[in-house]
């Protein structure tokens, strides 16, 4: 399903302006079906890592093929198409849109697919999160919790093959963050999921664990 | 959910600077559209109305007066020449048609016009669109009057209806007394349909109305008005000071046919008889208007002697001719001496010392250039309001960009292509540029409206507003078009705009 091969990507330092490599993969196989958290100390490329995965960036070198697809290959406006088809991505921060009611902001999950921005399909993945009687809140009246399932709606309303989450639990109380994971993880029956994350009530929660600062995946990820 | 609805969503969050700006654009467009309606229809209503005539025999002065005061009612009569001159050109062959002018008198400050009937029958207010009655019948003797249909509208007058016209040309100052002859009642007997031109502002009637309104000496008796209307018929000592009195009755050039035609009206009376009350006759005819009337046009006809008029219109059968007339008229110094001969036979040059030939639609091509270079100024600081406003429109969407960044790459992030961003920047400002402009031609044309009422008053041009025509609409297209150029370079920011540096962080 999921394939980096020789992967480098770093960032020129802004203080010394010396090239820094983040994230350098030899080889990286992710099957289908596989949910898996991603975890690592801060600032070692977890978030870095997704970028690259979802199209938004591409590496200096190495290949990224998704699918039968190598998306480092495509040019920016294919990928973005791409992104939009295939990857439901859940952000670090929430990144809703402020103007935009949860129903909308689902909508715009769908905007830019070639699917039409079908209401009540965003009114379906809203139910399946459980904010029926929210569709008309904008994100200040939400609470940070309810935000987080808009979130999540979002990025499961084009039914996507892959659904990538950076921290999606990082501003939740336990019980919210449990919530979180369970319906990502029944959504992704079936799809890759990766879930990065620092916390260990989440990652045991994922029999496959990534490291990313070894790049050692844990046994069942099949890793060259 | 689609682009246009994330447009206006975008637009509705920041109401005041939208609002801001498009009633920028509002203001600018509806001065440009103002200005663009006014010119064009004032010029429209000046030039229909002087291209149906060849040529205007005045009283020397000024041509343009003369035009002015002939065709849209304005000014004041450079001077009068003699009653012979209509007659040379009704019996001219080149001549097609021939309209005399007798003015300077008034009703509730609108004037009337003394001409033949046939002005009402065969004159063209606008190029191929002849005078209509909207009610009633054209005059057809004297003490008759047909109203324009802005008259009509805003004295409330009715058919059957009759007044007491005032000599001279303005309402008198409240306090002074106005000279209204009401020795002298005229009848409306007919109202015109709107010409969208001066005559909609004018009253007409017969050249004998507006004589007997100059006369001294005239007087009607009539005693069914005495009883019926508690018309006092007045003696005649008011005393006639006004300027225009001593202006008309200067040139006398003697008697002409029209004078004689009134035998044909077979009251046997004879002239003169200034002095005396024809009560021999009409007493019999009963109590109603009409015999009445009829009796006192009798009356005026007897009494009355047409000899000089204001200005004679005349349409050619040949327009070429129409230049030779006048060059003839204004530079009776012909080198060739047969042309001199030839000349001496012409009709007109017997009276090449009293009038002047004028082309009318020359007078008002030249006015036209002259009003045209204000409205040029008009126009430009309209366009430059515009300019100004268009600009509002840029500082105000790249303002919100540095704001907007975030929203920015959440959209490219769900998938939104550069181009996708680029064009929702682009839609606010042509969506902003559009409601401006669209508003913009409504305010313009709500200027106009009343704008219309004033420019009838000053100038007897009627403009019609709410007439959008091409132009404007191509005006709205044009502004549309710049709100796309304009919004062009913060769309361009948007568009670099890196997605992933602007992905809030969330820490
Ligand atoms: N545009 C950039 N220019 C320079 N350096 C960058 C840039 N973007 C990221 N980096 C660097 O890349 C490294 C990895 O960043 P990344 O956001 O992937 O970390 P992370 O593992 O997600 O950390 P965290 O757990 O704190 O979110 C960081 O050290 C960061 O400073
Ligand atoms: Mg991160």
């Amino acid at each position: 399903m999921i394939r980096m091969h020789h992967v480098k990507k770093g960032y020129t330092n802004p203080e010394n302006g010396s090239y820094q490599t983040i994230l350098n993969i030899d080889d990286l196989q992710i099957n289908e079906g596989t949910h898996a958290a991603i975890a690592g100390p801060s600032g070692t490329g977890k978030t870095t890592l997704l970028h690259l995965l979802s199209g938004l960036i591409n590496p200096e070198s190495g290949t990224i093929t998704i699918g039968d697809v190598d998306i480092t290959k495509l040019s920016e406006s294919q990928r973005d198409r791409f992104r939009a088809d295939n990857i439901g991505y859940v952000f670090q921060s929430f990144n809703l849109l402020d103007g935009f009611t949860a129903l909308e902001n689902v909508q715009l999950g769908m905007m830019f697919s070639g699917k039409a921005a079908s209401k009540s399909r965003a009114e379906e993945v809203l139910a399946q999160v459980g904010l029926t009687d929210r569709l008309h809140y904008k994100p200040s009246q939400l609470s940070v919790g309810q935000q987080q399932r808009v979130c999540v709606a979002r990025a499961l309303v084009n039914d996507p093959k892959i659904i990538l989450a950076d921290e999606p639990t990082g501003n939740l109380d336990p019980s919210s963050s449990a919530e979180v994971l369970r319906l990502l993880k029944n959504a992704a029956e079936g799809k890759v999921l990766l879930v990065v994350t620092h916390e260990s009530d989440v990652i045991s929660q994922f029999e496959r664990v990534l490291d990313i600062l070894t790049l050692t995946p844990s046994p069942d990820l099949a890793v060259k | 959910m689609n682009l246009t609805s994330i447009v206006l969503k975008n637009l509705k969050k920041r109401l005041l600077s939208t609002t801001l700006t498009i009633s920028s654009i509002t203001l600018g467009i509806a001065m440009v559209v103002a200005v663009l309606v006014i010119q064009q229809e004032t010029e429209r209503s000046f030039n229909q109305t002087s291209v149906g005539y060849d040529l205007l025999f005045a009283a020397k002065g000024s041509q343009l007066q003369a035009t002015l005061n002939t065709l849209y009612h304005l000014e004041t009569s450079v001077g009068i020449i003699p009653i012979g001159v209509y007659e040379a050109a009704k019996r001219d062959p080149r001549v097609e048609i021939a309209f005399p002018f007798y003015v300077g008198d008034s009703y509730r400050g609108y004037r009337v016009v003394g001409t033949s009937a046939n002005f009402i029958e065969k004159a063209e207010p606008r190029r191929g669109q002849p005078f209509r009655m909207a009610e009633g019948r054209n005059f057809e003797r004297p003490l008759e009057a047909v109203f324009g249909s802005e008259v009509a509208r805003r004295t409330g007058h009715k058919i059957g209806d009759e007044i007491f016209i005032t000599h001279g040309l303005s309402e008198p100052a409240p306090g002074a007394e106005a000279h209204v002859h009401d020795d002298v009642p005229v009848i409306i007997v007919g109202i015109l349909e709107p010409s969208g031109t001066a005559n909609d502002r004018a009253i007409f009637t017969d050249l004998y109305t507006t004589h007997a309104l100059h006369d001294v000496h005239l007087h009607l008796h009539d005693d069914h008005h005495d009883h019926g209307h508690g018309h006092e018929h007045h003696a005649h000592e008011h005393s006639h000071g006004h300027e225009h009195d001593t202006q008309k009755h200067t040139h006398d050039h003697g008697h002409t046919d029209e004078q004689h035609s009134h035998d044909h009206h077979d009251h046997g009376h004879s002239h003169g008889h200034h002095e005396h009350h024809s009560h021999s006759h009409g007493q019999e005819n009963g109590h109603t208007h009409d015999h009445t009337h009829g009796q006192a046009a009798s009356q005026v006809i007897n009494q009355i002697e047409l000899k000089e008029l204001d200005a004679v219109l005349v349409r050619m059968v040949n327009p070429a001719a129409a230049i030779q007339i006048a060059g003839m008229i204004n530079f009776p110094t012909p080198d060739n001496p047969l042309l001199a001969r030839n000349m001496m036979r012409d009709p007109f040059f017997a009276y090449k010392e009293d009038i002047m030939a004028v082309v009318p639609a020359m007078q008002i091509r030249n006015l036209m250039s002259i009003v045209g270079n204000a409205e040029q100024v008009l126009r430009l600081v309209a366009w430059f309001v515009v300019i100004v406003a268009l600009f509002s429109v840029l500082i105000a969407i790249y303002n919100t960009m540095e704001e907007r960044k975030r929203d920015l790459a959440v959209m490219r992030a769900l998938g939104a292509k550069r181009g996708t961003i680029f064009s929702i920047i682009v839609m606010e400002s042509a969506v902003i540029c559009a409601i401006g402009a669209l508003a913009g031609l409504l305010f313009g044309h709500i200027i106009v409206a009343n704008a219309s009422a004033y420019l009838a008053e000053m100038a007897g041009i009627v403009i019609t507003a709410f007439n959008i025509e091409l132009n404007q609409i191509l005006l709205i297209l044009v502004t549309v078009l710049a709100g796309i150029l304009v919004g062009t370079i913060p769309a361009l920011k948007a568009y670099r705009t890196d997605a992933v540096q602007n992905l809030g962080s969330g820490k």
